[in-house]
């Protein structure tokens, strides 16, 4: 089948949803599809530049095309008569983001008349698609209060996941994740300091603003755990990344309201390490379940500190969580098989 | 806020007389200049007053505006220079007649631009436009503008709104026809009367005829030949009034027909007085008992002469059309177009009974009162509101227009009217819902009038964090700081204002506060905005959040704790001589 | 410099530039310069063609890029500061091919959508910086038909691995199968050819359908055992080996907008290229009897030709290795390209 995906690019911006994209296209391929990847550009400042780009992939076409799947606004607006859509998710500062310092448009009628055409648009156009599919609850739950549209879950897979492995249930927990306040690697340093099991960890990713990665590392010598925190405030290798996670005891994310599971979560899970987690981390939650494939605890460093302690003392717990965790992403069937059939179907 | 207001000045235009009272009323709320399009004598003014017309230079100015105003009506003389200076700045256009035809045609002609003409009429009224417009120049048939009929059938109004940012009218049913023509956002006003004294009305001196008056350059539209006749008709009827008629327009075709048939038919008791000054004119107003105002087609956007009329409380006879429909029953007496028994009759009744004419004068006093000039200040700020937030969808419909023509895409193509169906479905909706958002430095001009609109006890009482200024509006808008604010508009006017300060004074949890306009109270706006405000919070870091409430302010305490707020301090306090409570009250958000 | 290259597609269409495209980006790319690649669909169907025009009008690529190239129409529509234009080919079908043989009904267009195309190419190109065009042949369509003056600037061309062998039995036509290249004209002129030299063409049919009448012809002049059909893609390998093999390339398509790759391929591997005086761009390339024979586009012409060139392969030496050093001449590289395009 002749497949498009619509997806949007940002110029001289590659991010997670670019990636899927690809990662899709690739896997359509093998299925035997004949696929074009079509990468509208879009920007939205100036907020009027969101009504000029909304306009213009509503007046693209893609006729030859058997099949488009549709991943991100604007991208889903392009019209054709058999389209699917995989929302990784809507134009966020008009819905949650709206009124936030996190909203990215100036404040004005400009955004306003935005925010009224770009509900007006997704009301209007993401039923023409013949099925909605989210990358997660989240986002489902938003399409539903925002626009009044159901849609069905379809976790992304990851690219590789077989390249997890588990190799031992070690003395560290890991948390790789870029360093950033919404993350909130300094709740673990400060459940660390509570501890009495002396369990150690290793806090991996690049840091958004070198004042984040100071003040922490500040934290760390204040709280004298030098010695049990290896900060390592960059990228890391694939290949180092996967023997942390081999070797962990378990894996710490606990960001604050997320909206999708997080790529950790699911890398966690396929590795079969469990997943801490905090009751206010939003997506997290879809994947990791308290007691079962992980531990779901309120943000505090004392509630924290114990968690750790109950896995750094019985590592066979950890164990038993980290199978559970492997086996709920076969129950959920998250694989690129799925996606493909799915999308395709 | 800085306004550039065009307009004639001529004392011969009735616009200028309309400006130089309504100009004179915003400027107690902004700066406000005159931008003058003629050269005739003008009338006098205390604003500052720009000859663009001499000088286009000065159109260069035109960018320290906050908003430039332009005022059109039907005649080249006095507003084709204005229109001209429109196609500088995109402005607000308020439109004094139905049909532009005249202004059009005569500018364009005038300059030589048959061409241009042409094509206009076929881009609007399609090829039998052009045809008609080609047969006039070509002398095969009368000019378009002689005839009221084609003068409205092709009114050419929407060349006056190209590249507008938002019209201005003063009768519903001229909105309703412009809103068919144009898709921004047109304002819906009223003629303000000018409120000059009346003459007191000078003894009669023996003659108890009922004095009938009619006002205006004589033309057909005026429908004077049908009064005539039925004077004619009814010479019982003709012989009870004295009908004045007063104004220019006697030398012509029409004034002389009505001239000579007054003679041959020995109408003795009707009078042509020619051009009268505002002086007398007022005189004879003042002595008159029943202003016949009878005009078809409706030419006119609203009537001027006809507040002045209602204003000092004239009976007045009228068709039911245009503006004058709009006059509620009871403070005029109006009569279908077309229907001369019922004209009759009208006029016989106004004639006979006294008491009714005076009842019907005192409802139209009653009703002219209110519409000031100060009333049509406000409203037209209002308006320059909506405008605003009208701005982002013009210029958006605007630039796919234009780029449609660049890409040489003539009107026919379905693409064209694929973009118009596209553009509709983002900007179609109306939303009765207020909207709510944070505010940012366009807002500064709005949340000015916001603050100085409810700067009145009834507000200040509980409200009170800072002086309700543009100083504060500035700084508001401009340098928050770590606080923030946030409003609800109605049709893009500011409505409710909502804080949370402290964080620029360094306390971690901050105060919240809001103030509803007087005007919007009792329609749950306070609550809504208070809880869109109150759910912002978690994003800005803070777990916590307080206020404070008298306790006279019964009914925002309630809502206070309704939504979890919990006192955690009350202590007396008197205000404006009276005995309080100032109770402050904090909500967890966890 | 952070340099933005567009370009449009056909959705599932290859071909069209995306090879241009890719190598001007990996070009770039290599010289260290920061590159976003933007492919935009455009179908060209005349009732959908004004408002995908508009949609381009609409895009904003201009603000992180100093520059920005366009290739295939229309996506020099794209607005930029600093928009240079590599102009490949008009949309023919609103120009010159109106009523040709090769308009068809899917490109039969109005007249007020051929104004939309001929004023929006008008506009695109005139808010160009610069303007190029790929060969003579297209500068001189854009001063026809856009009256647009452009500079030529001939795509590159990578000639490593293609190798020279021995001038051999058969003459050699590596294209798609379309009706423009005339395979048809090739078979016909077999018919007419006198001494024992074969035909091989190789490539796939644009449609399928293109391909059974061609097999059909070949079966009607008795030529299965002269001619062989390879109706498919062969892979580079198999490809430079038929190159260097052969007697001679034959390329006789007709008004081709560039030189043709095929016609630097069989310089690279030193064989002589046959082609047409109405071939196009090729022409810019081969010289009559200096490195290739240029005759009318009649089956008697090209089988003298083929005929001449098989009774003396010295000669088709001769001009293989002339063309070999037209190549050389030429400068057909990247470097030369990205000079002139980020100057």
């Amino acid at each position: 089948m002749k497949v498009a995906v619509l997806t949007v690019q940002v110029p001289f911006v590659r991010g997670g949803a670019e990636l899927l994209a690809d990662w899709l296209t690739e896997n359509l391929r093998e299925h035997g599809h004949e696929v074009e990847l079509v990468r509208l550009p879009f920007r939205w400042n100036p907020p009027r530049a969101v009504l000029d780009h909304m306009l213009a992939a509503r007046l693209t076409r893609v006729r030859p095309a058997d099949r488009v799947i549709a991943t991100k606004f604007p991208a889903y607006v392009v019209p054709h008569e058999n389209k699917v859509v995989w929302l990784l998710h809507q134009f966020r500062p008009v819905y949650e983001l709206w009124g936030t310092p996190h909203q990215g448009l100036e404040d004005g009628h400009e955004a306003a008349r935005v925010r009224e055409a770009v509900m007006a648009v997704d009301n209007a156009y993401l039923p023409e698609a013949k099925a909605i599919y989210t990358n997660s609850r989240v986002t489902s739950t938003r399409l539903r209060n925002f626009n009044g549209l159901d849609s069905k879950i379809l976790y992304p897979p990851l690219r590789d996941p077989a390249s997890f492995r588990c190799e031992s249930y070690g003395d560290y927990v890991f948390f790789p994740s870029r360093i950033t306040s919404s993350k909130r690697q300094e709740l673990l340093v400060q459940a660390l300091a509570h501890t009495r099991s002396g369990v150690r960890a290793v806090i991996a990713g690049a840091g958004d603003l070198p004042e984040h990665v100071d003040s922490l590392r500040d934290l760390i010598d204040r709280e004298g755990l030098g010695e049990r925190i290896e900060l390592i405030p960059a990228w890391i290798s694939e290949e180092r990344k996967l023997e942390l996670y081999a070797n962990a005891l378990a894996v710490v994310y606990p960001p604050l309201d997320e909206d999708s599971y997080g790529y950790v979560t699911m890398e966690s899970f396929y590795a079969r390490k469990p997943v801490l987690t905090c009751t206010d981390s939003g997506g997290t939650l879809e994947l990791v379940e308290d007691q079962v494939t992980g531990r779901v605890v309120a943000p505090s460093p004392v509630a924290f500190a114990e968690a750790l302690d109950e896995l750094a003392e019985e590592p066979a717990l950890a164990e038993r969580l980290g199978e559970r965790a492997r086996r709920r992403l076969d129950e959920l069937d998250v694989s690129w098989e799925t996606v493909v059939e799915t999308l395709t179907s | 806020m800085k306004v550039a207001w065009f307009t004639p000045l001529s004392t011969h235009s009735a616009v200028a007389e309309y400006s130089t009272h309504v100009a004179l009323a915003l400027a107690e709320h902004c700066q406000i200049d005159l931008w003058v399009g003629d050269d005739d004598r003008h009338r006098s003014t205390p604003l500052r007053t720009f000859e663009f017309h001499d000088e286009p230079a000065l159109l260069h100015r035109l960018a320290q505006y906050d908003l430039a105003v332009y005022n059109i009506g039907n005649y080249d003389a006095f507003h084709g220079a204005i229109y001209e200076a429109s196609k500088w700045r995109p402005g607000i256009v308020i439109l004094h007649d139905r049909s532009c035809h005249h202004l059009f045609a005569a500018h364009w002609l005038g300059a030589g631009e048959a061409r241009r003409y042409l094509d206009r009429m076929e881009a609007l009224y399609g090829h039998a436009g052009r045809e008609r417009a080609r047969a006039a120049i070509e002398d095969r048939q009368p000019p378009i503008w002689e005839s009221d009929e084609e003068a409205l059938r092709y009114p050419l109004v929407e060349e006056a709104l190209v590249g507008a940012l938002g019209a201005a009218v003063h009768s519903g049913d001229h909105a309703g026809d412009l809103r068919d023509r144009w898709f921004g956002p047109v304002g819906e006003l009223f003629l303000p009367s000018y409120r000059t004294a009346p003459h007191n009305a000078p003894a009669r001196g023996g003659d108890d005829r009922t004095t009938l008056l009619t006002l205006g350059h004589v033309n057909r539209n005026k429908q004077i030949d049908r009064v005539l006749r039925l004077l004619d008709r009814d010479r019982e009827l003709a012989a009870r009034v004295r009908y004045l008629v007063v104004g220019p327009g006697l030398e012509a075709a029409y004034g002389q027909e009505l001239v000579r048939y007054t003679q041959e038919a020995g109408l003795h008791g009707v009078s042509f007085l020619g051009y009268q000054s505002d002086e007398v004119v007022d005189r004879l107003l003042a002595e008159s008992d029943v202003c016949v105002n009878l005009r078809f087609p409706p030419l006119e956007g609203s009537s001027a002469s006809l507040l002045r009329q209602l204003e000092i409380g004239k009976a007045v006879l009228a068709f039911d059309v245009g503006g004058f429909s709009e006059v509620p029953d009871g403070a005029i007496v109006k009569v279908q177009p077309g229907d001369d028994d019922a004209l009759e009759l009208a006029l016989r009744s106004l004639v006979e009974d006294a008491n009714r004419r005076d009842s019907v004068g005192a409802a139209a006093a009653a009703y002219a009162g209110p519409l000031t000039a100060e009333r049509y200040a406000e409203a037209f700020l209002d308006l320059a509101e909506t405008v605003d937030s009208w701005a982002p969808v013009v210029r958006t419909v605007d630039r796919v227009a234009d780029e449609l023509t660049l890409l040489g895409a003539r009107g026919q193509l379905p693409a064209v009217e694929l973009a118009g169906r596209e553009l509709e479905t983002f900007f179609g909706q109306i939303d009765a819902k207020p909207l709510q958002r944070g505010l940012g430095p366009g807002d500064r001009p709005a949340l000015g009038r916001f603050l100085r609109r409810n700067d009145v006890p009834e507000v200040t009482g509980h409200f009170h964090p800072f002086p309700m200024t543009e100083v504060t509006a500035e700084e508001i808008a401009l340098r928050p700081g770590a606080d923030r604010y946030y409003g609800a508009f109605i049709e893009g006017r500011l409505v409710a204002l909502s804080m949370l300060r402290g964080w620029n004074e360094g306390f971690d949890v901050p105060s919240f506060g809001i103030v509803v306009d007087a005007a919007w109270h009792g329609r749950g706006i306070g609550s809504m905005l208070t809880d869109f405000t109150l759910e912002r919070v978690p994003w800005l870091g803070s777990e916590r959040v307080r206020l404070t409430v008298y306790k006279s302010n019964d009914r925002a305490y309630r809502m206070y704790a309704d939504r979890g707020f919990s006192e955690v301090e009350r202590a007396p306090i008197e205000r404006a001589g009276e005995r309080d409570e100032r109770i402050v009250m904090v909500k967890e958000l966890t | 410099m952070r340099i933005a290259v567009a370009t449009t597609i056909v959705p599932f269409v290859q071909g069209g530039g995306r090879n241009l495209f890719m190598g001007l980006a990996e070009a770039l790319r290599t010289r260290d310069h920061e590159v976003e690649e933007i492919l935009l669909p455009f179908w060209p169907d005349p009732a959908e063609m004004v408002e995908q025009m508009l949609a381009l009008r609409l895009l904003d690529v201009s603000h992180e890029a100093e520059l920005l190239v366009c290739l295939r129409t229309p996506s020099y529509l794209l607005r930029h500061p600093n928009k240079v234009v590599w102009f490949l080919h008009h949309h023919r079908p609103a120009y010159d091919l109106r009523e040709t043989e090769y308009a068809d009904s899917t490109t039969c267009h109005s007249e007020a959508i051929r104004e939309a195309i001929y004023d929006s190419d008008q506009l695109g190109l005139r808010e160009a910086s610069r303007v190029f065009a790929i060969s003579r042949v297209v500068a001189e369509r854009l001063r026809r038909f856009s009256d647009v003056a452009a500079d030529v600037l001939y795509p590159a061309f990578e000639g490593d691995g293609y190798r020279s062998g021995d001038y051999g039995d058969y003459v050699f036509f590596p294209s798609r199968i379309a009706p423009v290249k005339r395979q048809a004209l090739a078979v016909e002129a077999m018919a007419h050819v006198r001494s024992d030299v074969r035909l091989v063409v190789a490539g796939p049919p644009d449609v399928p359908e293109h391909l059974e009448p061609l097999r059909e012809l070949v079966e009607r002049h008795g030529l299965q055992e002269r001619v062989e059909l390879l109706g498919t893609w062969i892979d580079e390998e198999r490809k430079r080996e038929l190159y260097s093999g052969a007697l001679a390339v034959l390329f006789p398509t007709q008004d081709e907008d560039g030189y043709g790759y095929v016609t630097a391929e069989a310089f690279a591997a030193e064989r002589p290229v046959v082609t047409c005086t109405d071939s196009g761009g090729p022409l810019e390339l081969v010289e009559d009897r200096a490195n290739g024979r240029v005759v009318a586009p009649e089956p008697a012409a090209v089988a003298r030709a083929l005929d001449e060139l098989a009774a003396k392969p010295e000669e088709a030496r001769r001009l293989g290795q002339q063309g070999h050093r037209t190549l050389d001449e030429l400068h057909l590289d990247w470097d030369e390209v990205v000079r002139v395009l980020t100057q």
